[in-house]
């Protein structure tokens, strides 16, 4: 036979390599896939501000607290081997080429990412992890290590020539930024002051300095970070309306929890967080776990005002002014976290288009900061919601016990069970933890 | 040559010279040679026949035997490359079955004929839709990753047998195998080849055996055109469908009439039926419907039509030694089940063949063979499927009268729930169609260059193009969103070539009268070629419309080339000794476009022995013909093309119930590493196999008994396993383990009554097969083979393949029940193994019963063991439908034995599942992982079906003999007419899937129609 004649088993069909243009937007549409979809749709589940419908029952686990390990599996391989691994193809072949701009944008979203897992799962894989065949078992770090690793990561994005001259420059395949790199900047600071916040209930003090400088440089996000090339389509839309809202239509509705507390405030951004009713009363809500003994259909309730083309939000701008906020009134000065209180209020009416109408909420300290994130992440940073309160308790008894809870006192979820495809392939998968342990930074 | 009564040629006869060591063995033609002086007396014998003494004076030309008795003819088998040998001298098992066998029901399907017929065969149809698959599974499971399904072989020549279909669980397709293709009516008899040392000649593709057609022709006609026609008319309906119960009706939780409430419910969880009238259904123009409220216990059956099918074909044919040809033409028209033509299968065969001899030592044959096949096929799984419509529906509410689904109460807006779709709209407004054409054949030249040397070269092409088309309609409903659709369209087309060529030689050196040598030496050449095209847009502009430019989305469009070749060079030695002592050895080398290039070539031997024993006896009396035969052979075999390489795709990312694909707006295109790793160290799977058996004849042949054993061991497994995602590859494909198949097989044929006017034979077969997943690389404790979500399909180490895992109800240290707030059930942290797929033994059999120019068939098929997912069965719970969720006539019942944990203490649970509660619902529903864990929709796989019926009259001659009409047979013809369950299942046909037709398959059932019984009648005239 000639030679080549058995040669023919390259794949036609794909390519062998892409330049770091190319799996970029890949990457960041990966995070913002799995966090703007079933991770922004549990994290509101958890903080009472969607519920399930009556006459359906789709999410009826996620408010029982009755789950598996096969529950959100999916999530965590499309994070691990999608964007997590894109993030490193995008650096090596970035780092090869001196492209340092995609090397610290992939960089940032990487750790952005892992701290999320991180979050969740309070040990992930890590330094092991994304080494291919090389470690075909990756051990799982603790929660703290990760984010040493973090500090580190973000630490060497910037550490990189990010000047003009540093060519190529991403532009519109930077989807977040289009390839500002002070924008990347601020986004890196912001993350950080995030990950220095953690710390409160574990060792509030080791990152004091750190904080306090951050506060002096004050170089923060001053708008939103959000992913925003969704199509009004059904494969292009946006992950949330595209399967919660459309195709298992009928069953997220509004929370009484978070829709009582809009209407006793007579908080106008009610009309924007959420859609009126199709039929009946115009703001009808159920509690979790209350679709058992309710009837109607979700036409008969106040559903999430998200549509197909909603972003998805790595920060919004009012988020990063209640993270100074609390940083200021922990750290800083009172009279600053007032004022960052206020504005991060504003910003959240502003977001609605509300800021002629917005309120002036007392300010009380840490508490009511996190009870207005808590607010103002609706639809956009109900993860966050999520480990705010694990983190410091707020919003304070207002969360209610779902009837159909699987636990018999106030317990609630605080964190996610280790992925099923992990604890079947991977031996180095730690003992299954119940969901109501909380993780390492989390208030005991 | 050497004939029968019949005029059909006797294979290897044997011929010996009176008084003298002379003997020779005539040919696969009834030819022979023999030198022997003028006047001498031969003696032309052979096995079956009377032997008949002859002088070299008389003409011998023609010598005719007679039979010796029925059923006695000495077996001659096609073999590797279309080699004829007497079935003695083979070391291994094969199993023939003649036409006859094939086409007495009318099947559409010979694969499916062969159903109950053959041990060691497991042969599976996998829904009752018109040219649905048919699934063959031979000596057990040897391949992980690759396919289980044996080569297919056309008259030497491999065939396709692709399969076009989708195991979506939100729209699942099946288009049929194309094994499946052949016109059973052009079938001469079918071969089953299982072990290694009958298969090894065939190289890597064997390694799952191979079934060998062998098709008719006109050689046999002495010069007699004549012409078949055969026509056969059955008529379908549901094998199965599931028990239910009749005391309650509509509703859900009990919780209220008003509008949205029970009336607006999808399942059976209401009051109990009292019988009175009572409104049902929406207000609509402020009228609303009213029925009374009692069971309608055949509304499903009700909805099913009676399915017809028509087979009809007509065959032309002539020859002689010197040259025939072979003219068919067969149609299939079918049309299931489903009420409309959403299910039919239309497919058209025609047939060419010829040979012809020529300059005295060349033989060329040629056949030409067109298959059309155009189906509908109605969707399984979920999400807008008819079937879920019909297991989602209370008890009490009427299919049939829905059926104009324009009507104001029964349409899309007003549909009685809202929860679950019209049946008849999604089988009227959803749909797809399939068109395929085919044309496979094969051009062989044969060379006789000496008497003991023949060269042989055989090429065959199959090529098929394939295009099929779906729609879904814009449905919006004004009521619920559930199931609102934008409507969508994709188009595919699939085209695939198989080109294959063999020359090899065939020597037959006469050495002595006691020693024979029959050799071959081969090469061979394989290149198959496979193209996708689909084009999908979601979202239409004008209703009803359906073409990809009617979208103002993206389109998504994929496409792909697949290429893979193999070369082989292969050998065989059958030497015999005394026509009683074989040995046979073989060998083979492949190389393998598919495998990285240092592991490309890979040689595989084998060696097996007969010897009948019987011809060591004087009296033939009682053992009138006993063989023991043993073999060893060993297979390799390749991966599919392009897995040892990583790539990168276009990133389409999905959560399992929507996508995101790029580009994105703004037209940012993107791509993604490939979740599958290269490898390059990819090495070929390995199968050996051992087997050893017996083959005895009683009585004058009146008993005959066949048994073997073997062990098959699989190594070096190929597959695509999953390996932790946080390695940022989620599979590779690897040699990551090994499987055994250790089995036996045993047939036995019984002529209880042989007279002039009674025949009456017997046949049965047992077959067992004992399968393990025997090790994995170090890492794995277990793999995953499919499944769902809820419940996994695993295999494990040390365990059967196919393990279905799913959750356990958590128990204290005293075995008791752990319970939660609610008072149900805790299911355990770990999900268990709750058994195998695979079943424990088989039993087919049947009888044949004839009296003059009447005759009666039946074929039945047991099978023993192993379980199934089904959907029907969770369906039936989900919906409050199955008997068993009348239990305690749904009051509330606290679950027996069960335990609360308080602290680390376990005191008496005292939390009773309320009655008519979600609880009580979530007690029989395993989707919120309650109640009683995974098992309870795992089915057991246990059955018998009554395969086959049929009567025939055949019209006497001298009714006929002044016509130009040759025979006529009439026959009342009927298959699956029953089917028996255990009590623990009364849900479904074990033989149901919709997961493709290999191993997957073993998981279940999601949702394919129903299996059905067909009753008809069948008419075949001879000219």
């Amino acid at each position: 036979c000639k030679k080549g004649f058995f040669d023919i088993n390259v794949s036609p069909n794909n390519p062998a390599e892409a330049t770091p243009a190319l799996v970029l937007p890949s990457a960041v549409a990966g995070s913002a896939f799995v966090f703007g979809g079933y991770y922004q749709a549990v994290g509101a589940y958890w903080t009472q501000q969607y519920a399930q419908s009556a006459g359906a029952s789709q999410w009826a686990d996620w408010e029982s607290y009755n789950l598996t390990d096969n529950d959100f599996d999916r999530q965590f391989t499309t994070l691990y081997a999608g964007a997590l691994y894109d993030y490193k193809y995008v650096k090596d072949k970035a780092s090869a080429a001196s492209s340092w701009k995609f090397y610290a944008i992939a960089g940032l979203m990487q750790a952005y990412t892992f701290q999320v897992l991180a979050d969740l799962y309070d040990k992930i894989p890590f330094t092991e992890a994304l080494n291919g065949t090389g470690t075909l078992q990756p051990k799982y770090d603790d929660g703290q290590a990760v984010y040493d690793g973090l500090l580190a990561m973000i630490d060497d994005a910037l550490s990189k020539d990010l000047s003009s001259a540093s060519v190529p420059n991403p532009g519109t395949t930077d989807v977040i930024f289009g390839g500002d790199m002070g924008k990347w900047r601020q986004f890196a600071n912001t993350l950080k002051l995030k990950i220095y916040l953690r710390y409160v209930n574990v060792d509030a003090n080791k990152y004091s300095t750190q904080i306090k400088a951050l506060l002096a440089e004050n170089n923060f996000l001053t708008s939103d970070a959000a992913f925003t090339s969704f199509k009004a389509e059904q494969t292009g839309a946006n992950p949330f309306y595209n399967t919660f809202v459309d195709r298992l239509a009928g069953n997220v509705i509004a929370n009484t929890t978070l829709m009582s507390w809009l209407t006793e405030h007579s908080d106008p951004r009610r009309n924007g967080i959420y859609k009126a009713s199709e039929t009946g009363s115009t703001w009808a809500s159920l509690n979790s776990g209350q679709y058992l003994t309710a009837t109607g259909t979700i036409k008969s309730f106040a559903t999430p005002n998200i549509g197909s083309t909603y972003p998805v939000y790595f920060f919004t701008k009012e988020e990063v002014l209640f993270l100074i906020a609390e940083a200021e009134a922990r750290y800083g000065s009172a009279a600053n976290a007032k004022t960052a209180f206020d504005a991060g209020v504003k910003a959240s009416f502003d977001s609605y288009s509300l800021g002629g109408s917005a309120i002036v909420y007392p300010y009380n300290g840490v508490p009511s900061i996190i009870e207005q994130k808590w607010v103002a992440s609706t639809n956009k940073r109900s993860l966050e919601a999520f480990f705010d309160y694990n983190r410091t308790g707020y919003p304070a008894g207002i969360f209610t016990r779902p009837p159909t809870s699987i636990w018999s006192g106030n317990d609630r979820p605080k964190r996610f069970f280790f992925a099923a495809s992990e604890r079947k392939s991977n031996s180095n998968t730690p003992q299954r933890v119940d969901l109501n342990v909380p993780v390492w930074w989390a208030k005991q | 040559t050497v004939k029968d009564e019949s005029g059909n040629v006797i294979p290897f006869a044997t011929v010996s010279e009176k008084g003298a060591k002379n003997a020779v063995s005539a040919d696969a033609d009834g030819n022979f040679t023999m030198h022997v002086k003028d006047g001498a007396t031969i003696t032309i014998s052979a096995a079956g026949f009377n032997s008949v003494d002859k002088s070299t004076l008389e003409n011998l030309k023609e010598i005719v035997l007679n039979k010796e008795g029925k059923e006695t003819i000495e077996e001659v088998v096609v073999t590797a490359v279309g080699v004829r040998r007497a079935e003695r001298s083979l070391g291994y098992a094969s199993t023939q079955v003649n036409a006859e066998e094939l086409t007495a029901t009318g099947n559409r399907s010979a694969l499916n004929a062969l159903q109950g017929k053959v041990p060691g065969v497991e042969i599976t149809s996998g829904s009752g839709a018109p040219g649905a698959s048919t699934r063959i599974i031979m000596r057990g499971f040897s391949s992980l990753g690759g396919s289980n399904q044996p080569l297919f072989v056309v008259d030497g020549v491999p065939v396709s047998n692709g399969q076009v279909g989708s195991t979506d669980l939100n729209g699942g397709l099946d288009f049929g195998n194309r094994g499946n293709d052949i016109n059973p009516n052009d079938i001469e008899s079918i071969n089953i080849l299982q072990g290694g040392s009958a298969t090894a000649l065939y190289g890597s593709r064997a390694a799952s055996g191979v079934v060998l057609i062998t098709t008719k022709n006109g050689s046999k006609s002495n010069g007699k055109a004549s012409v078949d026609i055969a026509s056969a008319t059955s008529f379908e309906t549901p094998l199965r469908l599931p028990f239910m119960q009749n005391e309650f009706g509509q509703g859900w939780y009990n919780r209220s009439t008003a509008e949205g409430g029970d009336l607006a419910e999808n399942g059976s969880w209401g009051p109990r039926f009292d019988g009175v009238n009572r409104p049902w259904g929406f207000v609509v123009d402020n009228q609303q419907l009213v029925k009374p409220f009692s069971a309608l216990k055949t509304n499903v059956r009700d909805f099913f039509e009676v399915g017809k099918t028509l087979n009809n074909s007509i065959a032309i044919k002539n020859g002689d030694e010197n040259k025939s040809y072979y003219v068919s033409y067969g149609n299939i028209l079918a049309d299931g089940i489903m009420p409309t033509d959403a299910d039919s299968y239309k497919r058209h065969n025609v047939a060419l063949r010829g040979n012809t001899k020529f300059l005295k030592i060349f033989n060329a044959s040629a056949s030409v063979n067109y298959v059309n096949k155009s189906s509908k096929f109605v969707l399984t799984g979920q999400d807008q499927s008819v079937l879920d419509g019909l297991w989602q529906a209370p008890r009490d509410i009427s299919f049939v009268d829905q059926k104009d689904y324009h009507n104001k109460f029964y349409n899309v807006d007003n549909y009685y729930t809202l929860y679950a779709q019209n049946p008849y709209y999604v089988l009227n407004e959803h749909g797809n169609r399939f068109e395929e054409n085919r044309v496979f054949g094969n051009l062989s030249l044969d060379a006789k260059v000496t008497p003991w040397l023949t060269a042989t070269f055989k090429a065959g092409n199959d090529v098929s193009g394939s295009t099929s088309k779906s729609w879904r309609a814009i449905t919006k409903s004004a009521r619920s969103a559930s199931n609102d659709d934008v409507g969508r369209v994709t188009e595919s087309s699939y085209s695939s070539s198989e080109f294959n060529t063999d020359f090899f030689l065939n020597i037959k050196p006469t050495i002595n009268h006691d020693l024979t040598l029959d050799a071959i030496v081969g090469h061979n050449f394989n290149q198959r070629d496979a193209r996708t095209h689909s084009s999908q847009v979601i979202g239409l502009d004008i209703p009803f419309f359906y073409s990809l430019s009617n979208s103002s989305a993206t389109p998504s469009t994929s496409a792909t080339l697949s290429k893979r070749r193999l070369v082989g060079v292969y050998g065989s030695a059958n030497l015999g000794f005394k026509n009683m002592l074989f040995l046979n050895i073989t060998g083979r080398n492949d190389w393998s476009s598919t495998l990285p290039a240092s592991n490309r070539s890979f040689f595989y031997p084998g060696a097996s022995l007969s010897f009948v024993f019987s011809e060591l006896l004087q009296n033939k009396d009682v053992l009138s013909f006993g063989k023991i035969r043993m073999g060893a052979a060993r297979t390799g075999k390749d991966a599919d093309p392009y897995q040892i390489f990583a790539v990168l795709n276009q990133t389409a990312l999905t959560d399992g119930y929507r996508g995101f694909n790029f580009p994105l707006a703004g037209g940012i295109n993107g791509f993604t590493v490939s979740n599958l790793i290269g490898n390059q160290a990819l090495q070929p799977e390995i199968s050996t196999d051992y087997e050893i058996g017996t083959d005895l004849k009683f009585l004058k042949n009146r008993i005959g008994l066949n048994f073997t054993a073997y062990n098959k061991i699989i190594t070096n497994l190929i597959w695509t396993s999953t390996i932790p995602s946080s390695t940022g590859f989620t599979a590779q494909t690897q040699n990551l383990g090994k499987i055994t198949n250790k089995g036996v097989e045993i047939a036995l044929n019984l002529v209880p009554v042989q007279t002039n006017d009674w025949n009456w034979e017997v046949f049965a077969n047992y077959s067992r097969n004992k399968n393990k997943l025997e090790e994995l690389v170090a890492g794995l404790d277990q793999i995953s083979l499919g499944g769902t979500g809820s419940i996994g399909f695993v295999a494990r180490p040390g365990y059967p393949l196919g393990l279905f895992e799913g959750t356990v109800v958590e128990t204290d240290p005293q075995g008791r029940v752990v319970v939660n707030a609610q008072g149900l059930p805790n299911m355990k942290a770990e999900k268990e193994v709750l058994g195998s797929s695979q079943n424990k033994f088989r039993i087919g059999g049947g009888t044949t019963l004839s009296y003059k120019n009447w005759s009666m068939r039946l074929v039945g098929d047991y099978r023993n063991g192993g379980l199934m997912y089904s959907r029907t069965a969770e369906m039936m719970y989900f919906t409050g439908n199955a008997i068993q969720t009348t239990f305690n006539d749904r009051q509330p019942f606290i679950v027996p034995n069960s335990v609360q944990k308080v602290g680390n203490a376990y005191v008496e649970n005292t939390t009773p599942i309320a009655g008519f509660d979600h609880n009580l619902n979530a007690y029989f529903n395993q989707t919120n992982n309650a109640g009683v864990g995974s098992s309870y929709v795992l089915m057991s796989k246990t059955f018998f079906k009554l395969r086959e019926f049929s009567l025939y009259y055949s019209f006497p001659k001298e009714w006929i003999s002044r016509s130009f009409i040759r025979s006529v047979d009439l026959g009342l013809i009927g298959t699956n007419l029953l089917l028996w369950t255990p009590t623990s299942n009364p849900f479904t046909d074990p033989e149901q899937t919709t997961f493709g037709n290999d191993m997957a398959a073993d998981y279940g059932d999601y949702g394919a129609a129903p299996t059905t019984r067909s009753i008809g009648f069948n008419l075949k005239l001879g000219f």
